[in-house]
């Protein structure tokens, strides 16, 4: 049946009842889209330091933080407040008896509290075109582009109002419906890190699918788990949004956000729009009042809460107690503690906080179940070690390396289980003995010098496989991996550089190396002789003299700082540890916010739940440990060349003096040529012990590529590779010699 | 006509309406009598479709009343807490009501709020509880709906006001279809303008009649006489609802016709005789007693 109420009046009537809503919405959009562009705008005018351009794109289009969290906020806001009717009994009875049904009804709440929203969104944004108009900085396509983000602003909000109504509708009292909203923005996060915590600290062995290593110490999710992170909640998923690393440049680039996420977008609040309707349909009017709305839900709550806040507590107090009738009583104590307080929460009366008795004693149940299963490894997984003879294949891989390797179709992977099914290998004699090795020492700590720390696989004859990471004695790997390296087919397997070709060279952008001080001062030392042979041969170099070539290099540098239109080199400290290279003449403004710590850890940045290189706003104050994103600056309308004419390196050292040099493409190349010789002739371990450096490659196979950068240690005794980067370092100061003069 | 069939309500553990049958014919003033809890609020609440019950429904000249905007449009719901918009006026209140209910009168609200001397301008907030009682009476009076269920409406009005809006609902049955449905726990306050009358007792309706039949069918005399044994023929040849005896003088509530009651009660040549009014309260307490309850001291 239809009512004859209509919904375009019922809609307005609502809107203008909402006028407070839509006003703090104006005054809040008003401070964070136009005044935020007025301003700089305004100053820029003054300092004439940037372009106005610069300036607008900075503020304007897509992914603005701050706009974005403000839209998500706003949407948090206006469900709380539009759908406040359903905690209210006394406006259900008067809602309720219309000639209206309460799906319509929402709906006409629904609208209206859009409306406050998109009325003043929409306006603001008009008045920063405006503003950028009286600026002289619009043009048709930053319109376009902004209209795009203003639509892309609607579905955010959208999408959170909407979660937060769930939210409203599932409960019953404003209070309660904070807290749901809180707790589905991160229950499934922070379950994710209980379990992961206490994977971590009881089944140390345990090797998850999806694991990457950060330098070979921190594990690493990948896409799958950081997927589900991702869209563990509607408003997770609106701030960890971004357009493919095309952030912020799209006015210029034409590069929009890809179809997928915005139909996602789409959906999103569709559905939960329709599960909204669906909710008004079955919710109770006598759910106004209580703190749930649909009682059966009480006691799947508390437990859902309870028991993973039990589980946290256990795993804190295990490193402390190390004492399992301990750890069971805290456990058991604040599973119950948090029934308990769940239960006050439900009733709001200390007196019934002990309800539902029943409720604790699953809490408890499962809490301790869930608990001892992980604290005595019930399920047997520090101790699996199947029989030899079940064994068809087994690999085993040191996670401290930082090497890109690629599946058979052709497709780079960084999931450790990946590339131990790549390194399998049928000597199950020669590994069996570490895995046995590993079993036994499940609680050493593999830092401690005398071990080593091994990803293992095992594939059984029947065809499974199964994952482990074992803490082995490093004599006994040393040699079980000595051996292993005898088979030149299974080193180029384990050592990709080995099979690199002049196609792969190409791709590469920059080589950092790092050595000790003493390696370099040698070097200089080798040049100084080498200028004492030759005096006289290199008439005007007069300062090129031993003893004097350091410094005179690095008066070379500081002369040519970003100044030059040649390429220059550039040093900097940054925190004692990070050295900034810059090519200043090729990119000035990208290439002089690339630190060697953030290059090295690019192939990193991409698997971070929230990708700050792509968020601007995020990312400056996060530069460290991030991938060095060119789209990060909007100003520079060139794009990056690639590859680029001269490759870098950077030298480290201990006491943290550090100089900077180029190397030139060809010497480049001949450095990675003489690595593959001295690594094939080696014995094959690339150990800390034996290093005597790093050599990071950054390399990408497209332009649009995420960065890889494989990390090859240095060693000693590879005499060809130190001997290109010393004529390097002599060619490089010779040429700088040579652009001072 | 609405015909609750059937109806029970649980809120948790409490039954509110237990298995209630009641018909509320079209064209009277229906009184809602009960104590506090009886379950008047809630069987309104449940007959203009705001709560939904358990089991059993409620009909609408014929057509269900849950989730049913063509029954729900022909009621309007007054509730005993009743709720106007944040800074409304009787003005925003009466804009809202045209929205809502497409045959609201504005220029009657206008007229009568004039009439009763409320600013229709001033915000209700501002009100007293009476003048706001006032002005959902107006509201729900105006939106010309054929159902108007009035729950504990008259409490706080004065009895100038009461007597204002029982002439407004008099006036409303003689020139439309009207038919109000007004819950009270006081029976005082309902007696002079219902015309029929169900008592909610416990989540269930103990009776629902019309008040003149009960009027007429049940008599309250005093007499004195002659003998006990007189007495005792009286009292057996009466269909007695309840019976007193003060010294000699007997005071006996019985069922029946008039004349018969006052034949009967001639034959035995009584010393004093006399044939009192009753009260509505007097009616139901004897009627509850002979359904078996003992209500006296639950009904004001």
């Amino acid at each position: 049946m239809t009512s004859k109420i209509s919904f375009f009046k019922l809609t307005i009537n609502e809107w203008k009842k909402l006028g407070w809503l839509t006003a703090l919405q104006a005054l809040l959009f008003a401070m964070v889209i136009p005044l935020r562009l007025l301003l700089p705008l305004a100053l820029e005018k003054k300092v004439r330091v940037r372009s106005l351009t610069d300036v607008l794109y900075e503020n304007v289009g897509f992914d603005k933080t701050l706009t974005t969290v403000t839209i998500v906020a706003m949407g948090i806001l206006c469900a709380l407040a539009v759908f406040s009717y359903l905690h209210s009994r006394k406006r259900l009875d008067f809602y309720y008896s219309l000639a209206i049904r309460r799906d319509t009804l929402f709906l006409v709440k629904y609208t209206a509290g859009t409306l406050t929203f998109v009325i003043p969104f929409l306006a603001n944004q008009a008045l920063a075109v405006l503003v950028g108009a009286l600026y002289g900085v619009m043009s048709a396509a930053v319109v376009q582009e902004m209209a795009s983000a203003s639509l892309l602003g609607i579905l955010f909000f959208l999408t959170s109002y909407s979660a937060a109504a769930v939210a409203v509708l599932l409960t019953g009292k404003t209070l309660t419906s904070v807290l749901a909203i809180g707790t589905l923005s991160v229950y499934l996060p922070l379950v994710w890190l209980v379990v992961c915590g206490c994977q971590e600290i009881f089944l140390p062995t345990l090797l998850p699918d999806g694991v990457s290593y950060l330098g070979g110490a921190y594990r690493l999710y990948l896409t799958s788990r950081r997927l589900m992170l991702e869209h563990s909640s509607p408003w997770i998923m609106i701030l960890a949004w971004n357009p493919d690393g095309a952030a912020v440049r799209q006015g210029l680039t034409g590069i929009w956000p890809d179809l997928g996420s915005i139909c996602l977008f789409l959906v999103l609040p569709a559905a939960m729009t329709a599960l909204c309707l669906a909710l008004c349909r079955v919710r109770r009017t006598e759910a106004a009042g209580k703190a749930l709305a649909f009682a059966w839900t009480e006691g799947l709550i508390k437990i859902m809460l309870a028991v993973p806040a039990a589980l946290f507590i256990g795993m804190t107090v295990y490193e402390e107690l190390d004492s399992v009738v301990w750890e069971i009583c805290f456990v058991a104590a604040f599973g119950a503690l948090g029934c308990v307080i769940m239960e006050f929460i439900y009733r709001w009366d200390i007196r019934q906080a002990l309800a539902h008795k029943w409720h604790i004693a699953v809490t408890l149940a499962l809490s301790l179940a869930i608990f001892l299963i992980f604290r005595l490894d019930l399920a047997g997984i520090n101790t699996y070690l199947p029989e030899k003879e079940e064994l068809a294949a087994m690999s085993v891989r040191r996670s401290y390396s930082d090497f890109c390797y690629y599946n058979d179709d052709g497709k780079r992977t960084k999931n450790e289980q990946d590339i131990l099914r790549l390194l399998e290998t049928d000597k199950v004699d020669l590994l069996y003995p570490l895995a046995e090795n590993g079993v036994r020492n499940v609680q050493k700590d593999a830092f401690d010098g005398q071990y080593v720390s091994l990803n293992m696989e095992y594939r059984l004859k029947s065809g499974r496989t199964v994952f482990r990471s074992y803490t082995v004695d490093y004599d006994l790997y040393e040699s079980a991996a000595r051996e292993l390296m005898q088979d030149e087919e299974y080193r180029r397997r384990y050592y990709p550089i080995l099979s690199w070709d002049d196609e792969r060279l190409k791709q590469i952008e920059d080589i950092w190396v790092l050595l000790p001080q003493e390696q370099w001062e040698k070097f200089e030392e080798d040049e100084a002789q080498e200028k004492s042979a030759g005096a006289g041969k290199a008439a005007g170099n007069e300062e090129f003299t031993a003893g004097g070539v350091k410094n005179d290099t690095a008066a070379a540098i500081d002369s040519l700082d970003g100044k030059s239109g040649s390429t220059a080199a550039r040093e900097k400290m940054v925190d004692g540890l990070v050295t900034e290279i810059t090519t200043a003449a090729d990119n000035p403004d990208i290439s002089g916010e690339l630190t060697a710590g953030a290059a090295n850890s690019s192939d990193v940045s991409d698997e971070l739940s929230v990708d700050t290189a792509d968020n601007p706003d995020i990312s400056d104050e996060s530069a460290e440990g991030l991938e060095a994103d060119t789209s990060l600056y909007p100003e520079s309308s060139e794009t990056e060349e690639f590859p680029e004419d001269e490759w870098e390196y950077a030298e480290y050292s201990s006491m943290g003096v550090m100089t900077g040099m180029t190397l030139t493409e060809e010497a480049g190349r001949r450095l990675i040529r003489a690595y593959q010789e001295d690594l094939a002739e080696s014995d094959g371990l690339l150990t800390d012990a034996g290093s005597e450096g790093s050599m990071s490659i950054e390399w990408r196979r497209e332009q649009n590529d995420p960065y890889n950068v494989d990390r090859y240690l240095l060693r000693k005794d590879f005499t060809r590779t130190m001997e290109v980067l010393r004529e390097a370092y002599l060619e490089s100061a010779l040429r700088e010699k040579d652009m001072r003069g | 006509m609405i015909e609750i069939q059937d109806v029970t309500k649980r809120f948790g553990d409490v039954t509110a309406l237990n298995h209630v049958d009641a018909q509320i014919d079209e064209g009277c003033i229906f009184g809602l009598v009960g104590t506090n809890g009886a379950g008047k609020s809630t069987l309104l609440r449940v007959a203009a479709g705001v709560l939904k019950p358990e089991s059993g429904s409620v009909k609408v000249d014929d057509t269900p009343v849950w989730e049913e905007p063509q029954a729900k449009e022909k009621i309007c719901f007054l509730a005993d807490t009743g709720w106007f918009f944040p800074n409304a006026s009787a003005n925003t209140m009466r804009d809202y009501y045209a929205i809502v209910y497409p045959e609201f009168d504005r220029a009657r609200f206008d007229e009568l709020i004039g009439k009763f001397d409320l600013d229709p301008k001033r915000k209700l907030s501002g009100f007293s509880k009476g003048m706001r009682k006032q002005v959902a009476v107006l509201l729900g009076l105006c939106a010309n709906t054929k159902y108007l269920f009035c729950d504990e409406t008259f409490d706080g009005l004065d009895p100038v006001m009461r007597q204002a809006v029982k002439s407004l609902f008099a006036a409303e049955l003689l020139n439309r279809k009207f038919t109000p449905v007004i819950a009270s726990h006081s029976l005082r306050e309902i007696e002079d303008i219902c015309d029929h009358v169900g008592l909610l007792h416990k989540g269930g309706v103990l009776f629902a009649k019309d008040l003149d039949e009960m009027k007429l069918g049940i008599h309250k005399l005093q007499c004195v006489l002659r003998s006990p044994q007189q007495e005792e023929e009286l009292l057996a040849e009466l269909e007695v609802l309840q019976h007193e005896r003060r010294g000699s003088l007997l005071t006996i509530v019985a069922r029946g016709e008039r004349e018969e009651v006052n034949a009967k009660v001639q034959e035995k040549e009584p010393l004093f005789f006399e044939l009192l009014p009753l009260t509505l309260e007097e009616i139901f307490i004897s009627e509850t007693e002979v359904a078996g309850y003992d209500i006296k001291n639950l009904i004001l």
